[in-house]
Formats: structure tokens, sequence, C-alpha cells
């Protein structure tokens, strides 16, 4: 009895998204309470999921708590990806911390990395892990020995294979997308602008069938919600909803139904820009020059107030698909 | 938030650098098909260059243009990204691309052009 009142104490303090977090709660709590292990190597803090239920972002929330930041000496967050070198890992680390440009050499970044760690509490996310090379995991682990009792490591993966390279003790979080009504919601705040819902209210019901099938993930939401906020003619939301798209499950290579049913409402001139977005290395800083790309290509049709058609053309993707809106004929973040 | 990460703003409010979604990505990659490619050295599909418009050479640490690329007549973007250390601009770039647009080399680490360009 006492238990349940705690947890119904505890619920009631914490708003809905701080809910949803409580696995990060319980992350935050593991940061701050890791004991020693074993030679002075840190602890290893695994957490999977398939892609666009958040795990970065839920990452980030433990990585950006204030308990967390006061806790450790140094904290280094470096995006992984697909390609995967202890070097390379080591270089990014390096730099991260350092803040600037480090030489190439391997021994040379060993012993700058051993003077950022050693007798230091450190936390390091390695974040978006793709690889499985054994070599290379293996090369990895001893450079980050040295540190103070506590130093810890979270490698987030879509597979669990990959987040238990580090030869962890501890099983894989794994982390579990938003229930229905969350989605809906989620799914609502984009598609309709303030006052939008009560203005059209067949939508609404469309809406949320929608919202069912994007099984619990954010990004299918947001993604979605973004793409159905130009649409206000029940006939689109329809075709949306009952796109065959939705039951090709496994085909697309693994792509999401619902990432595919948006790019397909692209108009044909923005389905080239977005895929040409395709040449850029993953999590590359794309910058303005992006538009003089796209300009080069002759993706952006020519004839009219140029202006006019860029900004149209960025705010729809960005819309759709770069999540900006217009505001004053500029792009301005959401 | 759906598509970008960690974008930077400009003082007045203005975007000033993106960054894609990883699953956004990996859709981009996917419905681009052979149009537009990242290149790396060892894994240059044979036969997929033809059909190439627009690539950027991604590898970390190589120093020199993939040889295979030059089959592909077509390109009209290059952008050069993880080639660090290239000491000179191979000729071979220009002779074989007749329709080059773009060609990017900010991350090369070149210390000066050729006087003839």
């Amino acid at each position: 009895m006492l238990l349940i009142t705690n947890i119904m104490q505890e619920k009631l303090a914490l708003s809905p998204l701080e809910w949803k977090f409580m696995e990060e709660r319980k992350i935050v709590q593991q940061l701050l309470s890791c004991e020693a292990t074993q030679e002075g190597y840190p602890t290893v803090i695994p957490k999977t999921s398939i892609g666009g239920i958040g795990k970065t972002s839920r990452a980030r929330l433990a990585y950006n708590d204030e308990r967390v930041t006061q806790h450790f000496d140094v904290k280094i967050w470096v995006f992984v990806s697909e390609i995967f070198y202890a070097k390379m890992i080591t270089k990014t680390v390096t730099e991260s911390a350092t803040k600037k440009i480090c030489k190439k050499e391997m021994d040379a970044l060993q012993s700058k990395l051993w003077g950022l760690l050693h007798r230091k509490r450190y936390l390091i996310v390695l974040d978006d892990a793709w690889s499985k090379d054994h070599i290379e995991w293996g090369k990895l682990r001893p450079l980050l020995r040295g540190g103070l009792a506590g130093s810890t490591l979270i490698i987030t993966s879509r597979s669990k294979k990959v987040a238990m390279m580090m030869d962890s003790p501890i099983f894989p979080y794994h982390l579990k997308g938003l229930d229905e009504d969350d989605c809906c919601a989620l799914f609502r705040q984009r598609a309709f602008r303030r006052g939008e819902e009560e203005q059209d209210p067949n939508l609404l019901p469309i809406g949320k069938q929608i919202a069912r099938k994007f099984g619990g993930l954010p990004l299918a939401a947001k993604t979605l919600g973004s793409l159905t906020r130009f649409e206000r003619e029940d006939r689109e939301w329809l075709l949306v909803e009952n796109s065959e798209l939705w039951s090709l499950n496994v085909n697309h290579g693994g792509i999401l139904p619902s990432l595919m049913l948006s790019y397909y409402h692209l108009p044909i001139h923005l389905k080239h820009c977005f895929a040409f977005c395709s040449i850029f290395p993953k999590a590359y800083e794309i910058k303005e020059k992006l538009i003089h790309l796209w300009m080069a290509e002759g993706f952006l049709q020519e004839g009219s107030n140029h202006q006019k058609i860029l900004a149209m053309s960025t705010s729809r993707i960005c819309c759709g698909w770069f999540s900006f809106k217009m505001q004053k004929n500029m792009m301005m973040a959401t | 938030m759906v598509f970008f990460q960690d974008a930077e703003k400009y003082d007045d409010g203005n975007m000033n650098c993106y960054k894609m979604h990883d699953i956004i990505h990996d859709l981009a990659r996917y419905v681009s098909g052979e149009e537009f490619m990242i290149v790396e050295h060892d894994l240059l599909p044979f036969g997929l260059v033809q059909t190439c418009h627009s690539c950027s050479v991604g590898e970390v640490g190589s120093f020199t243009v993939p040889e295979a690329l030059y089959e592909a007549e077509q390109l009209r973007t290059l952008l050069l990204v993880g080639v660090e250390g290239l000491k000179d601009i191979p000729f071979k770039l220009f002779s074989s691309f007749k329709y080059l647009r773009v060609l990017d080399l900010n991350s090369c680490g070149l210390a000066s052009l050729d006087k003839s360009l």
C-alpha cells in the first residue's frame, strides 16, 4: 500500500513529459551511483531501440541533467554512426574534449586521451553505433582505462549485439515507443495551427486513425504531422490514412512506412531536393550553401521570382522534412 | 526537430547550420538510388557510377580521389568531403567531367590553387 502511495505521489509531481522519461531518471540515478569496476574500466550502459523512438533525445536528457553535469569531471558526446575505427573515435573524443584539432598519429592521440581521462570521473556517450567489428572495439577498450571510479560509457544503438560489444554485464535498456494517445497528441501539435482543430472538425477523427499507425514512434508522428499541416481537405488526409504504403512494413530497405509516405507526398522538384541531401555524410553540418547546390543542379524552377521560390521550396521541405516554418519570408527554427 | 538536430542560429534568428536526423538520411539515401551517392574507396559499386549525377567522396583520412569515379562522366556536383590532405587537384578532375557544375574543395586542406584555375 505504501509503495502504491509513493508511486502515485511521484507521478503527480511529474509533468507528463517527465513521466515519459522515467527510464531516463533511472539512468541518471545509475550514472550518479556507478561504483568502481574491475581494473579501472568504465561502467558500460548499453541502450537500444529501433530507429525513430528517440534514443538520442532521451540519452541527451540524461546527459544534460544538471546533477550529471556536476557529478562528472569530463563529459564527451560522440556521434559514431556507421564507420567505426578506434583511432577515429579516439580522435573525436579528444577533439571534442579539448575543442582543438588533434594530430592524426595514434600514439599522440592515445597519450592525449590518457591525459584527459586519467584520474578524472568521466562520462562518454557513443551515440548511434553500428559496428560489430570486435577488433576495433577491442582496441578502444584499453584506451578508456585510467578514469576514476564511477566513470561511465553509454552506448546507444539500434542493435542489441552492437550495444553489447564492450562486454558490459549490464543488460541493454530497450527503449519503448510512446502510447497511442501521446503519439496522437504529438501528431495534432504538428498538424494543426492554433484553433484549426475546431475549424476543420472532420480532420481530427481521420488524424486519430492515422496516428494509430505510427507504432509509437515520435519521429513518425512529427513527420506526418508536419506533412498534413499543408492539407486541409478531408480527401488528402484520407489518402494518407488509406495508403498502401502502411502495409509494406518489411520492404523499402527497412525504411519506416510513415517516412516513405511523407516522401511520396512531396512535389517532384522537392523530391529531387530531398534526395540530393543523401550526398552529405551522416551528421554532416549542412549550411546555406545547400540552396546554391540545388540551384546548380537545376532543381529550383526558373523564370519567376527566385527569392520567392527559394523561400517556398525550403519552407515546404523544411516543414515536411526539415521542420521549419516560414515566417516573414525567411526560414526560422521552430 | 524532425529533420535536423543541433541546428545553430544566427543572432537575428535565421538558420545557420542544419543536420539531418539519421533515419531521414537513411530515407534520402534509399530514394536517391544511384543518382546521388556518397563514394568511398573500397565501396565503389561497379557499373553504378555511370548513372551518378552528384556525389561526395566521404572517406575519412584518404588522400586521393577514387580512380573508378572518373567513369562517372555525367557528374554535375562533386564534394570532396573526407579527402583531407589532397596535395594537388588532379587534372583529370577537369578533363573527365564535362558537365561538372559544382566542385567543392573546401575540406581538402589545399594551401593554394593552380594558376591555370
